[in-house]
C-alpha cells in the first residue's frame, strides 16, 4: 500500500506545482492577494508531497521491499541499515527524487520565511522555484520513477546490494552535502530572476539571499571536501583531487559561487557590480544543473559517477533553456542594473574584490574547458582526447597562486582608495615575512610551485594575523579589555569580517597542504610474512596475514609494522583486501576492493594499500605512499567551515535598530 | 490498490485541497503595500547602520584615513535620516 501512496504523492505534487503557476500567474494578472496566498499554499503543498514521497521511498529501502525495482537494485538483505538509507541517492531515480526533496524543503523555508516580506519579488521567486521543481517532478514522474515495480515474473527474495565503493561513512554524508549545495543555489537564482523581472536593483534582496548563498556555498564546499576525503580514504590512489569530470562539476559552481559570495558584498555596501552579480548567480545555478548533468548523464567517465542514463539530453536542454531565458532577460533589463558609481582607484578594496572575481571566473573557464574538451574533440574529430591532471595543474596552479595572493591583499586595502603611505605601512611586514620564507626554502633547496605556495601562504597568514592584531589592539584601547576578551568580542561584533578572515586562514592551511604533494614518495612490492621493504625513511614489515568472513564481504587483513630507518617502531597498519558478494557462485560478480589504512600526522601520512594477495604462499602485495602535509588540507577545511559559520551567523538586533 | 489505500489517498488529497483553496473563501484583498515599504526602509536602515559600524572599525584599525572616514560616515548618516523620514511618513 505505502509505495502506491509514494507514487500518488509524486503525481499530486506535480499537479499542485502546475496549479501554483496558475494561481501566482493569475495573481500577477489580476492583483487579487487571495490568489497569491493560494499560490503560496499550493507551493507548500506541492513541496510537502515531494518530501512525503521521498520519506516513503526511504522507508521502502529500509524495509527492503524488493517489489520496487529501485530497492531491488540498490539494497540487499545484507546491506547495513546506514547504507540502505544512503541507497536513496545511489541510483538515478532515487537521486532525482532526493534533489527534488531538498529543493522542496528549501522552497518551504523560503515561502514561510518571506510570507510578510518581498511582496513584489516573492510571486516570481515562487514561480522560478516551481519551474525548477517541475523539471524534477517531470523526471521522477515520467522518465525515471523510483516507485516502478520490479519487472520480474517471480518473487524477488534479495536485491543486488549497494556498490562497495559507496559503503563508506563519508559517502553517507558527501552526496547530501553536495546536493544541498547544488540545489540551494536555486534560491539566490530565483531571487535574481525575480529582481530582473521586477527591475529591482536595490540591495535589499541581496541582503536576504546573502545568508542563503553562504549556507549553500558552505554545503557545496563541505561536499567537495568530503568527496576529496572519500577519494583519499577509499579509492586507493593516494590523492584527494584528480581533476575528474565529476569533481570538476562540483568545483565550477563553487568557484563562481565564491566569486558571487564576495561580489555581493560590493553590491550590498556600494551598490556596484549589479549586472556582474546577475551574471555570476545565473552562471552558478546553470553550472549546478550542468554538474548534475555531468554526474548523471554518463557523458563523462568518472570514478565518482555511479549511474549512466539517457537523462543527458533532458538536462542539457534544461541548461540551455536556463542560459537563454536568463541572459536574454538580463540583456533586456541591463539599463536598470547599470551602476552610476565607478571604481575610484586601482588600489581600493572594490578593485581587490573585482580582481578576485575575474580570477575565479577565469579559473572556472579553464576547468570548464578542460572538462568538456573530450566531448568537443569527439564531436569535432571523432576521437575522444582526454585532458589529464597535468593540463589542469599547469593552468590552475598559477591562477590559484594569484587567488592566494589576492586573499592577502584584499583586507589590507581600504574602501574607495588606499593611500601610498597606507600601502607601504600595510604591506611591508607581510612582504618581509614572505621573502624570509623564500630565503629559508631556497636554503633547503625547495623551489618552484612549492616555494611560491609556501611563501604566499606566509604572506597571507601574516596579513590575517595583522588584521586580528589591529582589531584586538583597537578594542583593548577603546574598551580596556584583556587580549582574549577583545579577541572574542572582535569576532562576535564583526562576524562577517572576522569569520571571513578565519575562512581565509583555512584556505591558507589548505594551500600549505597542497604544497606537500610536491614531496610525495611511493613504492610497491610483494611481501612474505616477516619480510621488510623500505620507502623513504621508513621500513615496512609484513607481520601477519589473516582472513575473516563478514556479513557482506570476505576480508584478507594484513598487519604491517612500520619502523623508521633507524629501526624505531612507529605504528602498525591494517589494510584489507575485501571481496564483496563473495558468496555469489558466479566469480565475475564478486567485487574485489582494497580497504586502506593510513597513519596520519601533521607532518606526513603513511598510506598503505593492500593491492593483492596470494593466500597459498602467504604473500601480500602492497603499495605504500608517504604523503606529506595532507592533514593540513583537512585542518584548513575545518577553519573554512568554522569561519563561514561565524560569518553567516545571525546578528541579534537591538530594539532601537529595528525601530 | 485496495479500499484502505484509496481512502487514505483521498483524505490526503481533500485536506490538501481544503488547505490551498481556503484563502479564496474570503472576499478579495489587495496586498499590504505600506507594511512592505516600511519593512524595506527598515532593512535598508539596518544595512546602512552596519556599514557605519564597519566604517568605524576600519578607521580604528587604521585601514581608513580620517578624511574618508568623516566624509563616508556623514553620507551614511544623511542616507539614514532620509530613510527615517520616509518611515515616519509611511507610518503616520
Amino acid at each position: 500500500m505505502i509505495p502506491v501512496a509514494g507514487a500518488v504523492s509524486l503525481n499530486l505534487s506535480l499537479a499542485f506545482a502546475i496549479l501554483t503557476l496558475f494561481a501566482i500567474g493569475f495573481y500577477i494578472r489580476y492583483n487579487d492577494f487571495r490568489l497569491f496566498l493560494t499560490g503560496q499554499r499550493l507551493s507548500l503543498a506541492s513541496s510537502g508531497l515531494s518530501v512525503i514521497s521521498t520519506i516513503i521511498l526511504t522507508n521502502e529501502l529500509i524495509l527492503g521491499n524488493f517489489d520496487l525495482d529501485y530497492v531491488a537494485h540498490y539494497t540487499s538483505n545484507e546491506t547495513p541499515l546506514l547504507y540502505k538509507i544512503t541507497a536513496l541517492w545511489a541510483g538515478q531515480s532515487g537521486s532525482m527524487l532526493f534533489w527534488l526533496a531538498i529543493l522542496s524543503i528549501y522552497a518551504i523555508i523560503v515561502v514561510l520565511q518571506n510570507r510578510k516580506e518581498h511582496h513584489l519579488l516573492m510571486p516570481w521567486v515562487i514561480i522560478v522555484i516551481t519551474i525548477v521543481q517541475l523539471f524534477f517532478l517531470g523526471m521522477t514522474n515520467f522518465v525515471t520513477n523510483p516507485f516502478e515495480p520490479t519487472n520480474a515474473d517471480f518473487i524477488v527474495m534479495n536485491g543486488n546490494g549497494l556498490n562497495p565503493l559507496l559503503q563508506n561513512p563519508t559517502m553517507a554524508i558527501h552526496p547530501p552535502m553536495l546536493y544541498l549545495g547544488y540545489v540551494g543555489f536555486t534560491i539566490p537564482f530565483a531571487f535574481a530572476i525575480a529582481a530582473l523581472i521586477k527591475k529591482d536593483a536595490s540591495s535589499l534582496w541581496i541582503k536576504t539571499i546573502r545568508r542563503w548563498t553562504l549556507v549553500t556555498w558552505l554545503f557545496l564546499g563541505i561536499g567537495i571536501i568530503l568527496g576529496g576525503w572519500w577519494a583519499y580514504l577509499e579509492l586507493g590512489w593516494g590523492g584527494y583531487w584528480a581533476w575528474d569530470p565529476v569533481e570538476n562539476a562540483s568545483f565550477m559552481p563553487w568557484l563562481t559561487g565564491t566569486a558571487f559570495v564576495h561580489s555581493i558584498i560590493i553590491q550590498e555596501k556600494k551598490n556596484m557590480l549589479k549586472i556582474w552579480n546577475m551574471i555570476l548567480i545565473i552562471l552558478t545555478f546553470t553550472l549546478c544543473i550542468f554538474g548534475t548533468f555531468l554526474t548523471r548523464s554518463g557523458v563523462m567517465s568518472s570514478v565518482h559517477s555511479f549511474t549512466a542514463s539517457g537523462l543527458g539530453p533532458l538536462f542539457f536542454g534544461f541548461v540551455i533553456l536556463i542560459l537563454i531565458v536568463s541572459y536574454s532577460l538580463l540583456y533586456v533589463r541591463r539599463k536598470h542594473f547599470q551602476t552610476e558609481k565607478q571604481l575610484e582607484s586601482f588600489t581600493s578594496r572594490e578593485s581587490g574584490f573585482l580582481f578576485n572575481n575575474v580570477v575565479f571566473v577565469v579559473m572556472c573557464f579553464a576547468v570548464f574547458w578542460g572538462t568538456i574538451f573530450p566531448v568537443i574533440s569527439e564531436a569535432v574529430r571523432g576521437t575522444k582526447i582526454t585532458v589529464g591532471a597535468p593540463f589542469f595543474n599547469q593552468i590552475n596552479i598559477p591562477i590559484g597562486l594569484i587567488l592566494l595572493f589576492l586573499t592577502g591583499v584584499g583586507p589590507l586595502l581600504a574602501w574607495r582608495n588606499t593611500s601610498k603611505e597606507s600601502l607601504i605601512k600595510n604591506f611591508t611586514f607581510p612582504l618581509i615575512v614572505a621573502f624570509i620564507i623564500v630565503g629559508l626554502l631556497l636554503a633547503l633547496d625547495i623551489t618552484g610551485n612549492a616555494m611560491m605556495t609556501l611563501s604566499l601562504s606566509g604572506f597571507v597568514f601574516t596579513t590575517i594575523v595583522i588584521e586580528f592584531w589591529r582589531g584586538i589592539r583597537a578594542r583593548t584601547r577603546k574598551f580596556d579589555e584583556s587580549i582574549i576578551s577583545a579577541f572574542i568580542k572582535l569576532i562576535q561584533k564583526n562576524r562577517s569580517r572576522y569569520g571571513g578572515y578565519i575562512s581565509h586562514l583555512g584556505i591558507v592551511l589548505m594551500f600549505v597542504g597542497f604544497s606537500g604533494h610536491a614531496f610525495d614518495i611511493e613504492d610497491e612490492w610483494g611481501l612474505q610474512i616477516g619480510a621488510k621493504e623500505t620507502v623513504g625513511n621508513y621500513e615496512i614489515e609484513l607481520d601477519a596475514l589473516s582472513e575473516e568472513e563478514r556479513p557482506n564481504h570476505y576480508a584478507y587483513i594484513a598487519n604491517l609494522n612500520i619502523y623508521t630507518s633507524g629501526g624505531e617502531f612507529v605504528t602498525d597498519l591494517h589494510p584489507e583486501k575485501r571481496i564483496y558478494f563473495h558468496r555469489d557462485p558466479n566469480p565475475d560478480k564478486r567485487q574485489p576492493h582494497s580497504e586502506l589504512d593510513i597513519y596520519s600526522t601533521i607532518v606526513r601520512d603513511i598510506y598503505s594499500i593492500f593491492t593483492g594477495v596470494d593466500p597459498k604462499n602467504q604473500v601480500g602485495y602492497f603499495k605504500i605512499m608517504i604523503n606529506p602535509l595532507v592533514q593540513w588540507v583537512w585542518i584548513g577545511s575545518y577553519f573554512l567551515i568554522i569561519g563561514t559559520v561565524i560569518a553567516m551567523w545571525p546578528v541579534k538586533r537591538g530594539k532601537n535598530e529595528l525601530e | 490498490m485496495n479500499w484502505n489505500d484509496a481512502i487514505l489517498i483521498f483524505i490526503i488529497f481533500v485536506s490538501m485541497a481544503w488547505y490551498v483553496i481556503q484563502p479564496m473563501m474570503g472576499s478579495p484583498i489587495s496586498k499590504p503595500s505600506n507594511d512592505e515599504n516600511v519593512n524595506a526602509y527598515t532593512r535598508q536602515k539596518i544595512i546602512l547602520m552596519d556599514q557605519i559600524k564597519e566604517l568605524e572599525m576600519d578607521y580604528e584599525i587604521g585601514t581608513l584615513n580620517k578624511n574618508d572616514f568623516i566624509q563616508q560616515r556623514n553620507q551614511f548618516k544623511r542616507d539614514i535620516s532620509t530613510l527615517l523620514q520616509k518611515i515616519k511618513s509611511q507610518t503616520s
